[in-house]
């Protein structure tokens, strides 16, 4: 299981740095979500994998009993979602802008730098 | 409950807090108001006397921080200069900005220095010193670019934190050093350091460095003029009476250690000599009244450096005396001459005269200070002057300096005193500073004259004690205002005589020498302005190879980086040579596995924007369900609603622009697949390594058997959250927020751009 | 394109959900769920209502702006780590009691007000960042 998900990994890895050299800025968003998942995958796999066992206690239990999940990963994973969902969502509107104020999604035609209206504008 | 000695210290940063709102319900007249904290403190502290009070609250004791604080007779008189000159500061203030809109913002950042200053002044601990160390430069920082629309006063506050905070990293080092050396942070408990110690010779430079820069000493004594872009009351505090003499009072305060180092005195007396000569002598070239006060202020903090570096009686005196001198005659002056600014239009002694009939009160407190300056009895400037040639005389190579200190002294003191208001003609418009500006001067050049006079009776400032808590002989100094007919007195008649000359034959020179100056362009000061240039052009050099500015190409440099060299450091360590312990797949896992790969191949192959995002989505949902298959249901759970929420997004945003246009020759697509796929293999190997390499104790194994118990929660995951690890949730939340903002900012921008178009 | 069954359904469906984000968060500590989960599901209603009803229906069952609850949040975030300041105790130490009801033991604690802290971040986010898009 463990070299099926660290292949799976690896290829989500590739896809998103794929999606990241293309010219398009929207697929820059994709590429970032992709690359989300393979990151928080690889924490979660590299920590090691428990079938089926959450950190939970069950009643009267002062410890969840036997081999469980690692919980301090989990914890930092689902922040991380989170975090990134909000960062998502702020590239997008970013994204958004680019493409309204150049007209374009090409990245290529937006530089070179320096003669974009952005600076004609004062800003 | 905090300490007597805490609440002063918060009593400062208390009003900083408040006063932008007092202001704004108050306007002008709450402006004056604040002058009633610092005026409080200060006379709380003058009844409390000099007497020894320590505080003492853990901070970090592992890094040796506490929150020390100790009052003794040096941190006494320091925060009696900083409450009482800073009462009158804001007092000052009130009148300066009148009903500017930013007042609020200006007092507050000033009452801010002030608790910074008092905390510096009253820390026993050398990390806690540092600590408001730096917030006074951030401050100073804040206050000299207050009128941040001129660039001037940007750059000149730029340049000031660039020096005092590269002299204040270095002090930290010196001060760290110290510590360990000495085995505690407790400036109190520190033994004088032994000469033979390794670290000696260092631990000296750097904090002397810390202060030079601090204090404007040279070669770094061009910070302060620069800093007079700052509006006046900042410089009568700041620049003149409190801030800069941080440095001095760091070196008095470290003198029971440091003082006995064979190093101290040559360091100590050069420097200060060197900087008593730079800044008496560029005094005389200046015409603006601020800049000759900036200028005679180098040459003081010189003074005192000198006196300090001369050390024993003769020095403690010296020190004592003319820190107060000092500190009453410059923010008299100072204040004096930001009055004119206000009321005349103009700081420059050439176009200003006769401005003692419209302004009588502030040529009249001028006056007193001036007198004190220029060092005649029985002014506390005379007692000053009087044991800085006492001491210099200890140290005879340094008399030149000390005599030319004393002249240009004397000039500027007339310079600013005299000429804008008894010579020239009077303008015909003009009028006398409000009130609340009339104070401050009238006040500390009385102040000079009474403690001069009152010496004889009564040591009304403790001078004694504080040159007692310099000297660290046990003894205590007698400071005298009359010490009979000496060498001491002749020397101090015949540089007034100096003075006086310079300033009547001023109108014949000062054209050769303003001029000549003018035409100087090198100095440590346009060193700085290269040096600041300079740096980013370096870093620039250093990064081209490297970032061309085409975002792609930027990106595969970075790539190619992250993939080889984690590839080189895994072939080095043998590869995958561990034990790798492997679970078969269900076949359930090896379909979802399967599904999230092919979503985002899909994803990355189609035209259509929509199932673009579609085709993710799977891939998100995969990784969800493994998430719930490997014993984390509260991330499957979490992915699941964040995939919902962001397809929600990408719609309402993205929905509306035409689909993904086809980019890029087969070639370049191939090139980057091959790349990516590298990198992907990488990332394989990574994780297949971090698993068969040794297996260690995780750190969650006490949260686990912690989370029960301690926690009260059985869901382990949340008990990290809220409660192990709740400081980095909270960060990880406002994180959030700032994403938001962001988001709110940049489509309000948007909207209104639109609105305004239209 | 507002279709009259969707807004049918979303009526029915979003108390239920904004009563669930709620369950969600309050057995967080002890079973999957919390303020980042009860949050996000809290959003998700309000954005189920946004998609039925239109923006403004979001905006007039808000009542306030919502980045307000921005500030809100973090706020009790950080109130949450003081009660333990009392007590001497280091800033954001957990203290727990539990209250005796007539349905059983309940625990009120700090991490509790921090998690709704949390929440109530959550929602400020989403639905910030969704009526600020919808309204572009």
């Amino acid at each position: 299981m463990e070299l099926l998900l660290a292949v799976g990994i690896g290829a989500l890895f590739a896809v998103g740095f794929y999606m990241l050299l293309r010219r398009s800025v929207v697929r820059l968003l994709l590429s970032f979500v992709c690359l989300s998942l393979a990151a928080n995958l690889t924490i979660f796999t590299s920590i090691g994998l428990q079938r089926g066992r959450a950190a939970l206690a069950r009643a009267g239990e002062a410890a969840p009993e036997g081999p469980v999940a690692d919980p301090l990963a989990q914890a930092l994973i689902l922040t991380a979602i989170v975090i990134s969902f909000g960062v998502l969502a702020f590239a997008m509107v970013l994204v958004k802008r680019l493409y309204m104020v150049h007209g374009t999604e090409d990245l290529d035609l937006m530089e070179p730098h320096g003669d974009s209206p952005e600076e004609g504008s004062g800003r | 409950m905090p300490s007597l000695l805490e609440l002063i210290v918060l009593a400062a940063f208390g009003l900083g807090l408040v006063v932008p709102a007092w202001w704004r319900s108050l306007g002008k007249r709450g402006s004056a108001w604040t002058a009633v904290v610092p005026g409080g403190l200060f006379v709380w502290l003058a009844a409390m006397g000099p007497g020894e009070q320590t505080s003492f609250r853990p901070w970090a004791p592992d890094l040796g921080a506490e929150l020390a604080f100790r009052l003794d007779p040096l941190s006494w008189i320091f925060c009696l200069l900083i409450t009482g000159i800073g009462a009158l500061v804001f007092l000052y203030a009130s009148g300066y900005f009148g009903d500017d809109p930013a007042t609020g913002r200006f007092l507050s950042t000033l009452a801010c220095f002030m608790g910074a200053m008092l905390g510096l002044a009253l820390a026993d601990n050398a990390i806690l010193l540092f600590v408001f160390w730096e917030l006074t430069s951030i401050t100073s920082f804040l206050l000299i670019g207050f009128k941040s629309a001129k660039e001037k006063a940007r750059k000149a506050a730029i340049q000031a934190l660039f020096v005092t905070g590269a002299g204040g990293l270095a002090m930290l080092a010196g001060l760290v050093w110290l510590g360990l050396e000495s085995g505690t942070f407790r400036l109190s408990e520190m033994p004088a350091l032994p000469a033979a110690s390794a670290g000696a010779v260092p631990i000296l430079l750097l904090v002397a460095l810390g202060a030079f820069t601090k204090s404007a000493q040279f070669p770094f004594h061009f910070w302060l003029p620069g800093a007079m872009e700052a509006p006046t009351p900042v410089s009568s505090y700041l620049h003149s009476a409190t801030m800069v003499k941080a440095g001095v009072f760091l070196l008095a305060r470290l003198n029971p250690q440091l003082g006995e180092l064979p190093l101290w005195t040559p360091l100590l007396a050069t420097a200060g000599a060197l900087t008593l000569l730079t800044g008496g002598l560029l005094s005389l070239r200046a015409t603006d009244l601020k800049q000759i006060l900036a200028y005679s202020t180098v040459a003081g903090l010189g003074a005192l450096v000198l006196a300090l570096g001369v050390g024993g009686e003769s020095g403690a005196k010296a020190f004592a005396a003319f820190l107060v001198a000092h500190a009453l005659y410059k923010g008299c002056l100072f204040m004096a001459a930001g009055s004119v600014d206000h009321e005349a239009g103009s700081r420059d002694v050439r176009e200003l005269g006769g401005l003692a009939r419209l302004m009588p009160w502030t040529a009249a407190g001028a006056g007193l200070g001036m007198l004190s300056m220029a060092g005649l009895i029985p002014f506390l400037g005379f007692v000053g002057k009087e044991y800085l040639i006492g001491a210099a005389l200890k140290a005879p190579w340094t008399l030149p300096a000390v005599i030319v200190g004393a002249a240009t002294a004397g000039w500027a003191g007339f310079q600013t005193a005299i000429r804008p208001f008894h010579m020239g003609s009077t303008p015909e418009a003009g009028h006398e500073a409000p009130w609340s500006m009339r104070v401050g001067p009238l006040v500390l050049g009385g102040l000079a004259l009474a403690l001069g006079l009152l010496l004889p009776v009564m040591d009304a400032a403790r001078l004694n004690d504080v040159g007692a808590a310099v000297w660290a002989s046990g003894d205590t100094p007698q400071i005298k205002l009359w010490a009979g007919i000496n060498a001491e007195l002749m020397i101090s008649l015949a540089s007034l005589a100096l003075g006086i000359i310079l300033f009547v034959t001023w109108p014949r020179w000062q054209q050769a020498v303003v001029e000549r100056a003018d035409r100087v362009k090198f100095g440590p000061a346009e060193g700085c302005r290269a040096l600041l240039e300079v740096m980013p052009k370096l870093a620039g050099f250093a990064a081209a190879p490297f970032q061309q500015g085409r975002l792609r190409i930027d990106l595969l440099v970075v790539v190619l980086t992250a993939t080889l060299l984690p590839a080189i450091a895994l072939l080095r360590h043998g590869g995958l040579s561990g034990d790798l312990e492997l679970t078969m797949p269900l076949i359930h896992e090896v379909m979802v596995v399967a599904a999230a790969v092919i979503g985002a191949i899909l994803s990355s192959a189609t035209q259509s924007r929509l199932a673009a995002i579609a085709f993710l989505g799977v891939s998100g949902f995969s990784t969800a369900l493994l998430f719930a298959f490997f014993g984390a249901p509260d991330l499957a759970v979490t992915q699941l609603l964040v995939e919902t929420l962001a397809v929600v997004f990408f719609v309402l945003v993205f929905s509306k622009l035409p689909r993904f246009a086809a980019l890029g020759s087969r070639w370049v697509k191939l090139r980057d697949a091959a790349i990516a796929s590298a990198f992907g293999l990488v990332m394989t190997a990574l994780v297949l390594a971090v698993l068969s390499a040794d297996p260690m104790t995780p750190v969650s194994a006490q949260h686990l058997a912690l989370s029960v118990p301690e926690a009260k929660g059985a869901n382990v995951v949340n008990t990290i959250l809220v409660d192990f690890r709740a400081l980095d949730t909270l960060g990880e939340i406002t994180v959030l927020v700032l994403a938001a903002l962001g988001v709110f900012s940049l489509l309000r921008m948007d909207r209104e751009e639109a609105e305004a178009a239209a | 394109m507002r279709s009259i069954l969707l807004a049918k359904l979303a009526e029915l469906l979003v108390p239920i959900l904004l009563l669930f984000s709620f369950f969600l968060l309050l057995r967080g500590h002890d079973l999957p769920g919390g303020g980042f989960i009860g949050g996000l599901v809290a959003s998700a209603a309000i954005i189920l209502l946004g998609l039925s009803s239109g923006p403004s229906a979001v905006r007039q069952a808000m009542k306030r702006p919502p980045h307000l609850l921005l500030g809100w949040g973090i706020l009790i975030a950080l109130a949450s780590g003081l009660p333990a300041l009392a007590f001497g105790l280091p800033f954001m130490t957990g203290l727990w009691s539990t209250i005796p009801t007539p349905i059983g033991e309940f625990k009120l604690g700090t991490p509790l007000i921090f998690d709704l802290g949390v929440f109530v971040v959550v929602v400020g986010v989403v639905v910030t960042i969704y009526l600020e898009m919808r309204s572009a």
